[in-house]
């Protein structure tokens, strides 16, 4: 019995010991690809935005727009308007596609929703707090969420895009 | 043991058969898994996975109770099916419309009623009704119950439950065989630089997905009906299911990678039954062991 139970608590050890070893080894690509809860949160529109913390769509997606513009410390001073109605856009990236609905009402960005969702990371990483900044904000350059940089930037293109859409 | 021999007992109270049920096998996971869920749904998107947790629990006692009904057995509140319904909403993300969180508990029960083998289902019905929902309906996971939404002492939290609740249904060297397996993969996977670019060792061992694979080690993989019943067995059907999940995850990447490893466990164990003896379609002997945790 105390010998089983010493295999035991040797066993979940040796298994920790691998988690540790694991989890320090792979370090440096977790900071590369954004997943520790360290990585900062970027497309702060009151910051000075640089091209790889801004939740900019990707150059890679073709026509959005460059991520390096310096509109980012007044996002609602475009003074776009917006026609009413429902619009669609999508976004996506090596994590996977997502495709978004968005609602404009009396010139205004009204409601924001995920219609379909295939990313590396939940859904819920992100929604509804992303959609709701959008809302508060009147704009696709939301802050990035933390833990999910890439589901963050393709909720900003596929928000991007249905609002090129609803240009009047 | 056999029930139709015992003596008139006198009537047990509630009380009693409350205490005598939270200490078998089902009794730890249900109370473990309702313990996690109410934990969990007090992240930020909690109170709709806890409305999913609800309809999947009544989802599930309503068709149990019906399958009872047709079969004309005793009509019982089927403990297993809300263990099942419970590690489906657990699953499922939040932001999932309710009917894909029904649909899956439906599909995961009738696997369970059908895929069986005497009367021990073949596959683990929650892992066989969330692969059905992700693949007719693209259904999200969250794994929130795992913690996977909530600040890191709360994975600790998730760890103590899952320790004590594998030890006392006699799995936790099933559960540290294929927690062992699945590190071990991953950290070749990250020493070859083996993988996608979108599905990174580094991924694998952070959150969510280190939540997901502890929750699935403890709360899914130590399932009895679908699980062996003797150690070395359970090691192996542990390492093959960690291994598995490991080749899926550097292969396809997605997020169903633990559960398919799961289902190949599970044809494992199935095959050693079938090799060791031919199912029996006997009377269900009132022991914690046959005691099913998302069976039954």
């Amino acid at each position: 019995m105390a010998a089983s139970t010493k295999l035991l608590a040797l066993c979940t050890a040796a298994v920790g010991a691998v988690y540790a070893g694991g989890y320090v080894y792979t370090q440096p690509s977790a900071q590369a690809s954004g997943v520790t809860p360290q990585s900062s949160v970027g497309g702060n529109p009151s910051s000075s935005p640089s091209p790889s913390s801004s939740p900019t769509p990707s150059s890679s997606s073709g026509s959005a727009p460059s991520s390096s513009s310096g509109s980012a410390s007044s996002p609602a001073a475009a003074k776009v308007t917006y026609r009413d109605g429902t619009y669609t856009g999508s976004g996506s990236n090596v994590y996977g596609t997502l495709s978004v609905k968005l609602t404009v009402s009396g010139g205004k960005i009204s409601s924001v929703k995920i219609t379909s969702y295939n990313m590396h990371y939940p859904s819920s990483f992100i929604y509804p707090q992303i959609a709701h900044e959008v809302i508060q904000m009147q704009t696709y350059r939301v802050y990035n969420i933390t833990g999910a940089t890439a589901s963050s930037y393709n909720f900003a293109e596929a928000v991007y895009y249905a609002l090129q859409k609803a240009k009047a | 043991m056999n029930r139709s021999q015992a003596a008139p007992a006198p009537k047990k109270s509630t009380l009693t058969a409350f205490k005598r049920f939270i200490k078998t096998p089902k009794g730890y996971a249900l109370g473990a898994l309702i313990f996690l869920t109410l934990l969990g749904s007090t992240s930020p998107q909690g109170h709709m996975g806890i409305q999913h947790a609800v309809a999947a629990v009544i989802t599930a006692a309503v068709f149990d109770a019906a399958v009872a009904k047709v079969l004309s057995r005793r009509i019982t509140f089927s403990t297993g099916g809300v263990i099942t319904g419970l590690i489906v909403a657990d699953v499922l993300s939040g932001l999932d419309p309710l009917y894909v969180v029904v649909a899956a508990t439906l599909m995961a029960l009738a696997s369970k009623h059908l895929l069986k083998r005497g009367r021990k289902p073949i596959f683990n019905p929650a892992a066989v009704g969330l692969l059905a929902v992700i693949g007719i309906f693209g259904a999200a996971e969250s794994w929130w119950a795992g913690m996977s939404l909530m600040p890191l002492w709360y994975l600790a939290l998730m760890l103590a439950v899952g320790i004590f609740v594998s030890v006392r249904v006699k799995k936790y060297p099933q559960t540290l065989a294929f927690m062992g397996t699945y590190l071990l993969g991953v950290l070749a996977m990250a020493y070859f630089h083996l993988g996608l670019a979108s599905a990174t060792p580094a991924d694998a061992l952070r959150e969510p997905f280190i939540n997901s694979a502890l929750f699935l080690g403890f709360f899914m993989l130590t399932d009895p009906p679908t699980s062996p019943g003797t150690t070395p067995a359970q090691v192996v059907f542990a390492v093959i299911t960690g291994m598995v999940s490991v080749g899926m995850f550097m292969v396809f990447g997605g997020l169903t990678y633990l559960l398919v490893g799961l289902l190949a466990g599970n044809v494992f164990s199935a095959a050693l039954a079938w090799t060791k003896a031919p199912a029996k379609r006997t009377p269900k002997l009132d022991t914690p062991e046959s005691a099913s945790v998302s069976g039954a």
